[in-house]
């Protein structure tokens, strides 16, 4: 609603103030992004990588696409791991048997383990898939679009072009696919 | 963008900077920092009073894609508190 952010974005409050212009804010980092990117090649950050991606091929990216891309990185990557890694810490804690199995779990890695080594430990990723299944950072619908011709689903038929989601907090609830799903 | 063509374009340019592989070997000792560094202060304060998870996370993942996305980390493990500058 760009009358909204007009509004929104002269209130003379501080906070409001700062949350409606937090995008341009953020895509001044994406600025910055590129200018690193440009000096310190293509291993410097993720953005860098990208751009010399589209070097190689016939795929054109521009600065705004990398500015635009780098400021979806930091929504999509800063709250959902933080939030996630709240809920998974107090899951945790609030089991006392759980976190002594964590643990034990986790005390077996040598000194020097890698994320390679972790992704081997089957309790600690049990407890990250439960903990995105029912604290999931993300639970709203995902839009999509039925392709051409329609598709039917469940019985109930759905033209072409119509605007469907699924959204995760009940699916991840249902007790068909999940016995005891709020465990 | 919801051309199927275009987006499979901008996907593939995502691909290899996005891949475990590539992940572990370019930003695996980033993040470990990071992490260990948060866990430090995590443990400072709850040995002192009470720590706040959501606080040292969010702080956590904010400096790590700061880092991996822009070149630059924010800094604010470090400070302790948002910070609106960069190094």
């Amino acid at each position: 609603m760009p009358w909204l952010r007009a509004v929104g974005s002269r209130i003379p409050f501080k906070p409001l103030k700062e949350a409606f212009n937090s995008s341009a804010y953020i895509l001044g980092y994406g600025t910055i992004a590129v200018e690193n990117a440009r000096k310190g090649g293509q291993d410097s950050n993720l953005m860098a990588t990208i751009m010399a991606e589209a070097e190689k091929g016939e795929t054109h990216v521009d600065d705004m696409d990398v500015r635009t891309e780098s400021t979806s990185l930091i929504f999509a990557g800063s709250g959902t791991t933080a939030n996630t890694m709240t809920f998974l810490s107090w899951a945790v804690i609030s089991r006392p048997q759980l976190r002594a199995a964590l643990e034990e779990e986790v005390a077996k890695l040598h000194d020097n383990f890698t994320d390679a080594d972790l992704e081997q430990l089957p309790l600690l990723n049990a407890v990250i898939h439960e903990t995105l299944r029912l604290y999931c950072a993300v639970p709203g619908s995902l839009p999509r679009v039925v392709p051409e011709s329609g598709a039917t689903l469940n019985g109930y038929f759905v033209p072409q072009g119509t605007t469907v989601s699924t959204q995760a907090y009940t699916m991840h609830r249902d007790e068909n696919l999940w016995p005891n799903a709020l465990v | 963008m919801r051309n199927p063509r275009e987006h499979g374009q901008r996907r593939k340019l995502f691909a290899r900077g996005f891949s475990k592989s590539y992940l572990r070997e370019h930003w695996e000792p980033t993040v470990r920092r990071k992490t260990l560094l948060a866990v430090e202060k995590i443990k400072v304060d709850a040995q002192t009073g009470v720590a706040d998870l959501l606080k040292w996370w969010t702080f956590m993942a904010t400096d790590i894609v700061g880092v991996l996305g822009f070149g630059q980390s924010f800094g604010m493990l470090e400070l302790g508190k948002v910070s609106r500058s960069h190094p």
